[in-house]
């Protein structure tokens, strides 16, 4: 029980590069574009409130993106994601809000709110630079990110228990949902194939049961993260996912050791030797 | 960090762990603990199966459902609400009803042999004579 109690301790107080979660941080500012910027634009909007609620959006995720007031533009646009993903409450609905890329879009932003997202690769520490203002340390304690990838595991594993059944173990509810996705189109007879929905449905409920295992103890994570990205480029080319790919692909940028990470963007990006090494 | 913060992180790692055990093992829904359920209504009411349209001189002809809705694919909708999918057994009238007034006129029968999208695959549904009767009703008028 102490063990637990000290790991849990240790993970609490636990610092590392935040060139890692900033990264992510632009990740996720593109990914609010690509998700609701088309539906939140200037033109789509019709009341006053909607346009004012889009140049807010628009405003917190070019923030996000490039660091300027980085905590309280990731507060805000987790807020705005909130206002959206609750919406229906008060009659402000449009389909496709209330999905889960929605919320994971608005829980990533709410958590590297607390972050030290912008501690790096930022417009805030650009302008503390033009400034001669002290530089904040580019390392932070990493619970934030620890929490991101309990949810990316939380993902997985949930998902994985929703298909757990003969149905699904069949092929036949893959094939249901290609029978929606491509029944008209030139690929129907490959995707609908049985031996592939068997090995298919098998292949990917094995894979997101085990994901989470081998994310949190650090298991060979260098077979399972390229089979994790395998996965979601999968899900990508043959199922409409949305920004739900590209957000889990991303949170992979959190799995690995930050200063790991962090050394090999020395190396290999910026060509000098290990800032933190 | 103080008391209170490392009890607020390992609530929030509680919840997110945990959270969706509420929805998914206890059946309890509740619009602020999320399921993680990924395309698990995605397919549910399309039909993959045959329509057979029988004619008085005994003459059959097969259509798939999309044929008998008149469209090459389904919408591309997110998030994939379309209301002419078999949602219920009574759900066929407004799926074949334009079909019925265009192709099956007076003691013509339309029938469906297959399968429907449910939540875990695929249910077997036959029905007979689906076209609704007002429907037949204006065919003959026309006919």
């Amino acid at each position: 029980m102490s063990a637990v109690t000290n790991t849990i301790s240790d993970k609490l107080v636990e610092t590392g590069s935040t060139r890692p979660v900033a990264l992510f941080r632009i990740c996720l500012g593109v990914l609010l574009y690509m998700r609701f910027g088309e539906e939140l634009s200037l033109h789509a909007a019709d009341s006053f409130w909607d346009q004012s609620f889009s140049l807010a959006y628009y405003a917190a995720a070019a923030m996000v993106t490039i660091g300027l007031f980085t905590r309280w533009a990731l507060g805000a646009s987790a807020l705005l994601l909130a206002l959206m993903y609750y919406g229906k409450f008060w009659g402000w609905y449009s389909p496709g809000w209330g999905h889960h890329h929605h919320y994971l879009l608005m829980v990533c932003c709410a958590v590297l709110a607390l972050s030290g997202a912008g501690r790096s690769f930022s417009a805030d520490r650009a302008i503390r630079m033009h400034r001669s203002l002290p530089l904040q340390e580019e390392r932070a304690r990493t619970w934030p990110q620890t929490l991101l990838v309990l949810q990316l595991c939380a993902i997985y594993f949930w998902a994985a228990w929703d298909k757990t059944s003969a149905g699904y173990l069949h092929g036949d509810w893959l094939e249901r949902v290609f029978e929606w996705v491509y029944a008209g189109n030139p690929a129907y007879e490959i995707v609908t194939n049985r031996a592939l929905l068997i090995t298919g449905s098998w292949a990917v409920l094995f894979i997101e049961y085990l994901l989470p295992v081998a994310i949190l103890l650090r298991w060979r994570l260098k077979i399972w993260i390229p089979i994790a990205f395998a996965l979601h480029a999968g899900f990508y080319v043959m199922l409409p996912v949305q920004t739900y790919s590209a957000s889990m692909m991303a949170l992979y940028l959190l799995v690995v050791d930050p200063d790991w990470l962090d050394a090999q963007i020395d190396k290999y990006v910026i060509g000098k030797a290990p800032a933190h090494a | 960090m103080n008391r209170f913060q490392n009890v607020g992180i390992l609530a929030a790692a509680a919840f997110i762990s945990l959270g969706p055990a509420i929805p998914q093992v206890f059946g309890v829904a509740h619009d602020y603990v999320r399921p993680w359920v990924m395309f698990s209504g995605v397919g549910q009411g399309t039909m993959k199966g045959t329509f057979t349209l029988t004619k008085t001189d005994g003459s059959t002809q097969t259509y798939t459902a999309l044929e008998i809705l008149s469209l090459e694919r389904y919408p591309n909708v997110f998030p994939y609400e379309f209301e002419l999918l078999l949602r219920d057994r009574d759900a066929m009238a407004p799926i074949v009803s334009a079909f019925c007034a265009d192709h099956v006129g007076k003691g013509d029968v339309l029938s469906y042999s297959g399968r429907v999208g449910a939540p875990n695959g695929w249910a077997l549904y036959e029905a007979e004579d689906v076209c609704p009767k007002e429907v037949q009703l204006v065919a003959e008028v026309g006919s």
